[in-house]
Order: C-alpha cells, then sequence, then structure tokens
C-alpha cells in the first residue's frame, strides 16, 4: 500500500506530462493544407497507353508545379491537389469501375478522362450526377447538357478539318484520298466529319473503311486500298502504335504517298516501329514538340521541366498540363473547392484562364449549344529526316470556316 | 478481279494461316496430352515476343540465338507451371482452365513489372520487299512462313519418329492404355506442355519484328488459337493446321472483298456449320 501511495503520483506525471506537451505541441503545429483530389481515368496500359500515359505524366507535372508554388488559396485556407489515377484499359467496362473507384472510394470532384467518346458515353451521366467535373478527351462534340463536362483538347471537328487542310496546303495537286477509322463510336464520328471535309475540299474519296481499334495487320485491308492509288490516306482515330504498323506495312505494299493523322500522331513511336524512311512526310495535327514550337516562356518551361522528368517529350501532353491549370482557375474564381461552385465560375460569360499558350475561355457555342472547348491554337507538324517539324498552328479563329464545312453549317 | 489482287490474297491469307498455324499446334498438343484448356497460352507468346526483345535488343545477342534461348526459356517456365499447378489438377477441366486464367494474369503482371506497360517493337532482322506478278510480301514475313513450317515439320518429324513423340502420341489417343504400356504420364505431359510453350514462344519471337507487343495481347490470340483448334479437331494436329489456314484465307478474302466486320462473321459461320455437322471438327475424332 505504501508502495502504491508512492508510485501513483509518479504515474500520473509520467502519463500527464507527455500528455500535456504533445497537447501543446499540436495546438502550435501549423494546420496541414487541406487536399483536392483529382482524378485521372485512362488508359494507362495496353494498346492505347501511349494516349493515355501522357496525361497522366502532364497531369502530375502540373500539380507538383502548383504544390510547390504554395497550392491554391480559398477562403483564407491553403489546398494541396493529389493526383490518383485509375486504369480504363480503354475498355468500357473497365472505365465504369475506374470512374466508380474515383467517385465512391476516392471522392474525387475532378476527372481527367476518358480517352474516348464511346467510354464517355457510359461515365459522363455518372459524373453529372455525382457533379463531377470531367476534362474529357474524346472526338465526339459536345452538347447542350453537358454542365460538368469540358474539352480541354481539340474534338474530330476541329482537328480533321484542319489536318485535312494542311494537306491540301503542302500537296496541291491532291486529288484522291483513302479514309481508314478505328471501328467504334469515335471513329465513326470522325469519319463523318473527314468525309464533310473531303467533299467540302474537293477530293474524291476512294476508299472508306474502318478496322478493329486493335487491329495489326492491315495487308488485306492495304490490299483493298492501294489498287485504289490514293494520294494520300487519312487515319482516322487509330492509336500511335498502330498506325504505325499501318505506315510499316503500307510502304512494304509499295505505297509511297503520303500519310495523315489527323488526330495526333506519336513520332517517337513511330520512327520506332515504323522507321525513318517510311515514317518520312507523315502529316499530323498536334505534336510533341513543345519546346519548338514555344510561343511563350511557359511552354518552353514547362516542355522543357516535361522532357527533364519524363526523358520524352509527348503529343497532347501540354493540352493536358493546361487541364490541372483550368480546375486551378475554377477553384479561385469560384473561392470555392465545390466542383457545382468551380464549373458556374468556368461557365460564366467571357470567363478566361491562363494556359501555356497564354490566356484562353471556352468556346464553341455557335456550333454546339454551348461553350466546352478550350481555345487554344492547334499545331500541325511533319515527320522530315526522322524529326518532327511544326510547320505552323490554326488558331480558333481559324478554325471556325473549316469546323462549320465539317458539320456541315 | 485481277489477277494480281487474288494472288495478293492468296499471299496475305497464306500469311495469316502460317502465324496461326504456328501458335495453334502449340495448344492443340497441350489440350491433347493434358485434356487442358490452357487460357494462358497466350501469355507464352506473349513471353516468348518479351524474351527475344530482352535477349536481342537489350543484350545485344544475334536474333537467332535469342530466338532458340526464347523458346527454351519460355518451355521450361511452362513447364515448372506444369509441375506446380497443373499435375494436382490433371483430370479437372474446370478447375485446370481457372488456373490457366490465374497464370495468364500472373505472366502479364510480370511482364508489367519486367518490361513496363508500353508498346515494343523489334527492328526488322530480314528488311525488303520481295514482289512478283504484282504482289509484295514483306521477305520478314515470308521468312516468318517459312520457320513457321519448319519447326511444324521438325515437330511432326519427332512426333512420328521418336520415342517420346510416340509416347505423346499414345497418350493423346488413350492416356490409360498408354498407361499400362509402361509410357511415363508424368513425363509426357510435362514434355508436352514444354513443347507446345516453346511454339508459342516461337510464334511470338518470329512475329516480334513485325508487329506490336505488350503484357496484354495474350487473350485475344488465346481465343483466336481456341477457334482454330476447335475448327480443326481438338486433339487433331493435321486438322488445326489445316483449320489455321481455311480462316486465314476467309480473313484475307473477305477483309479484301469487303471488310473486316464482315470477315469476323464468315469465321463465326464456317465454325458453327463445321461444327454443327461435324462436332468434332474438321479431321477430330468422334
Amino acid at each position: 500500500m505504501a508502495f502504491t501511495r508512492k508510485l501513483l503520483p509518479l504515474l500520473l506525471v509520467l502519463l500527464l506530462v507527455p500528455a500535456l506537451l504533445v497537447t501543446i505541441a499540436t495546438g502550435c503545429a501549423p494546420t496541414a493544407p487541406e487536399v483536392v483530389k483529382i482524378g485521372i481515368a485512362q488508359p494507362v496500359s495496353g494498346g492505347w497507353a501511349a494516349w493515355g500515359v501522357p496525361v497522366d505524366r502532364a497531369a502530375r507535372l502540373a500539380i507538383d508545379d502548383i504544390n510547390a508554388a504554395g497550392g491554391i488559396e480559398v477562403g483564407g485556407k491553403i489546398y494541396t491537389l493529389e493526383a490518383v489515377t485509375e486504369d480504363t484499359e480503354a475498355d468500357s467496362a473497365i472505365a465504369m469501375t475506374a470512374f466508380n473507384k474515383l467517385i465512391y472510394d476516392h471522392k474525387v470532384g475532378y476527372i481527367l478522362g476518358p480517352m474516348s467518346s464511346a467510354i464517355n458515353k457510359v461515365v459522363q451521366p455518372l459524373c453529372e450526377a455525382n457533379k463531377v467535373v470531367q476534362l474529357f478527351q474524346g472526338s465526339f462534340p459536345p452538347t447542350p447538357d453537358d454542365y460538368y463536362n469540358f474539352r480541354g483538347t481539340m474534338i474530330g471537328e476541329q482537328m480533321a478539318p484542319a489536318a485535312y487542310a494542311a494537306v491540301m496546303k503542302l500537296y496541291p495537286e491532291t486529288k484522291t484520298v483513302a479514309l481508314l477509322n478505328r471501328d467504334e463510336e469515335g471513329g465513326w464520328t470522325n469519319q463523318d466529319v473527314a468525309r464533310n471535309v473531303c467533299n467540302a475540299l474537293g477530293l474524291e474519296i476512294v476508299a472508306d473503311e474502318f478496322v478493329d481499334p486493335h487491329e495489326e495487320d492491315y495487308a488485306p485491308i492495304l490490299t483493298k486500298i492501294l489498287p485504289l492509288e490514293p494520294d494520300f490516306i487519312g487515319m482516322g482515330m487509330i492509336a500511335p502504335g498502330y498506325h504505325a504498323l499501318l505506315i510499316k506495312q503500307g510502304r512494304e505494299m509499295g505505297y509511297e504517298g503520303p500519310f495523315l493523322a489527323p488526330t495526333g500522331s506519336d513520332t517517337a513511336i513511330m520512327l520506332d516501329i515504323a522507321g525513318a524512311e517510311a515514317a518520312e512526310g507523315l502529316t499530323a495535327v498536334g505534336t510533341a514538340d513543345y519546346i519548338g514550337l514555344a510561343t511563350t516562356p511557359l511552354m518552353k518551361d514547362v516542355g522543357e521541366r516535361y522532357l527533364e522528368r519524363y526523358g520524352t517529350q509527348d503529343a497532347w501532353s501540354l493540352e493536358y498540363y493546361n487541364d490541372i491549370l483550368y480546375i486551378k482557375a475554377g477553384i479561385e474564381a469560384a473561392n470555392s473547392v465545390d466542383p457545382t461552385e468551380v464549373v458556374k465560375a468556368l461557365r460564366t460569360p467571357g470567363f478566361t484562364m491562363p494556359s501555356v499558350y497564354g490566356d484562353v475561355s471556352w468556346v464553341g457555342e455557335e456550333f454546339w449549344g454551348i461553350n466546352s472547348i478550350a481555345s487554344c491554337p492547334l499545331p500541325y507538324t511533319q515527320i522530315h529526316n526522322g524529326k518532327e517539324v511544326v510547320l505552323g498552328a490554326v488558331s480558333w479563329e481559324d478554325m471556325k470556316p473549316l469546323i462549320a464545312v465539317a458539320i456541315g453549317k | 478481279m485481277e489477277l494480281s489482287s487474288f494472288l495478293q490474297m492468296f499471299v496475305n491469307g497464306t500469311m495469316i494461316g502460317s502465324q496461326l498455324a504456328l501458335f495453334a499446334t502449340g495448344l492443340t498438343l497441350v489440350y491433347g496430352i493434358m485434356l487442358i484448356i490452357n487460357f494462358a497460352h497466350g501469355e507464352l507468346y506473349m513471353l516468348g515476343a518479351f524474351a527475344v526483345f530482352l535477349f536481342s535488343e537489350q543484350l545485344g545477342l544475334n536474333y537467332f540465338i535469342s530466338l532458340v534461348l526464347a523458346m527454351i526459356v519460355v518451355g521450361l517456365i511452362a513447364v515448372a507451371a506444369e509441375r506446380v499447378f497443373f499435375k494436382p489438377l490433371r483430370g479437372q477441366h474446370i478447375p485446370s482452365f481457372v488456373m490457366s486464367c490465374g497464370l495468364a494474369f500472373m505472366f502479364q503482371v510480370a511482364a508489367v513489372l519486367a518490361f513496363g506497360i508500353r508498346n515494343k517493337a523489334i527492328d526488322s532482322v530480314f528488311p525488303g520487299v520481295v514482289r512478283v506478278l504484282d504482289t509484295c510480301v514483306s521477305v520478314e514475313r515470308l521468312m516468318v512462313s517459312l520457320i513457321s513450317a519448319i519447326l511444324i515439320i521438325g515437330f511432326y518429324i519427332f512426333l512420328l519418329r521418336s520415342r517420346s513423340g510416340r509416347a505423346m502420341r499414345a497418350v493423346m489417343q488413350n492416356p490409360d492404355a498408354a498407361a499400362l504400356q509402361g509410357v511415363n504420364i508424368n513425363q509426357v505431359c510435362s514434355l508436352g506442355m514444354g513443347i507446345g510453350a516453346a511454339l508459342a514462344a516461337a510464334a511470338g519471337g518470329l512475329l516480334a519484328p513485325v508487329f506490336i507487343f505488350n503484357p496484354w495481347i495474350g487473350p485475344a490470340l488465346t481465343w483466336e488459337g481456341f477457334i482454330v483448334v476447335c475448327l480443326g479437331g481438338k486433339t487433331s494436329l493435321p486438322g488445326t493446321i489445316l483449320a489455321a489456314f481455311i480462316l486465314g484465307y476467309i480473313r484475307s478474302f473477305v477483309t479484301t472483298l469487303v471488310d473486316p466486320v464482315a470477315a469476323l462473321m464468315c469465321e463465326a459461320a464456317i465454325l458453327g456449320i463445321i461444327l454443327t455437322l461435324r462436332p468434332q471438327g474438321l479431321l477430330g475424332h468422334e
């Protein structure tokens, strides 16, 4: 009993003092910044990874840049951004699971994705119902119901007309074209646009074909197309690795004319798979060479740091970097991280936001009934002697008459 | 139809058929001996392609040495898988099938961890194009067909003339009778699995310079292989080869004359009609 009487005060001191110290320390410590999670729902595996991985890379670079600069201040609180990536594998069912995980498990309010119009049809209702802002990469045009859905990258109705117009400028003697596209939603839409543009430009469409999105053996379809002697072949929305095979096999079968990638390419993959000789003259919209294209100091700076961090420049990567800048601009304008408030701010008429190109705004209402597309310029390039050469860029204003033709307005 | 177009379609179909034949021969062998629906067969093709990539592109070995090494390595992996995973399930179709699905995922993950997620390609081994009578075929694809033919013929000679080959045929015909005759079933199963995997790896390695590959190419190839095997007759090797070329020519001619979707429909229709009239397949036994 005596022992207990002596021990008890000692025990109390040993327990209470540390507890008091911890309480004081916690009370004095700076409050950890709150986190805004950004979901990245992209094909980061499989044949479409060449398109999905750059989104993940660019978004993470942008997020790290914003966090390093102090995060985003909203109502006196500091918020940092955190990327959460889920692989969609370019498959609708898997993408649905990815979106469900992002929305319900990770509780994200902003998602970059998906990478395909066919998949977006499946996941967009989920995002709209849960008030999740989407920066979506797909060819399908926006609709007036797309309240939470935005496009940081061009759609087919912008890219295809600019691409075909660029080819006509480069090869004025062109008379005939073979159109090849992937056999799914995005490809069908893109092919419709290509047909409209080719008809408007006075080109004769000698072949109008579709292939499986993952097809690797193009010999049978090339056997059908090449005897028709197209002046050039438009490759539609076929992913870079597969259109590299198409170019390689086309050259093996004797085709010497130019190829067009009207929705973008990947020069590194072209050179690796098709080779410099086969890829010579490949015309594409979009570029990986943002350093070469750089029209602003920010573009050059981000391009160089992307190259340093990832060892390569990726096509469309700085467009995906912009997506994070748009989210930041919306949060700051709304002075809230609530996606609904952010969308209200983004949809304010005349709203402008910073991008690597300078200030841009949401446009497109005159064509699609809603301003949902970022008014970024569209570069076009060619491969010469194993290098991507940027030939120029088409501004939103220059694009408008071409878009009108593409959609028959 | 011009003669040159017909010849080009015939050449294309022959190329496709020879690819399918080499790949599906291994599948038929595994099913014939072990009665296993090996859903991981496409992954063995994928591992073959990556093994050739590792040996030739990353370690700088000669392509042919890399191909042989790839066949040996993948064959040994398959033998190990047979001993560890399939032997305990011998005779049980559904568990064996499920096990092969699990193996397929395992191989995919291993390939992702070892080689990453991006598409890979191997530099052309036989550059150039052969042009005859207005038809053209890359030397690469011509050599793939030639080497595939050599491998299949070599395998047939082994099957017909060697002691081990006779043992394998005996087990394919009647495993119980073969066991009673003194055939070591365990050894035959391992050998069959190893050779089947080596043939799949050979297909992957030969086609690596022709196409692109990534860790997820396996499942689509496995399905194609099963269609060939079912059409040909599940345990008939000549039937497999016949079915491979029939499907190759259908794919080539119908794609060129109509479109790729029509080609798929024709393949499915032929499969349905043949299996309705002859459930055992073209050259299978009842």
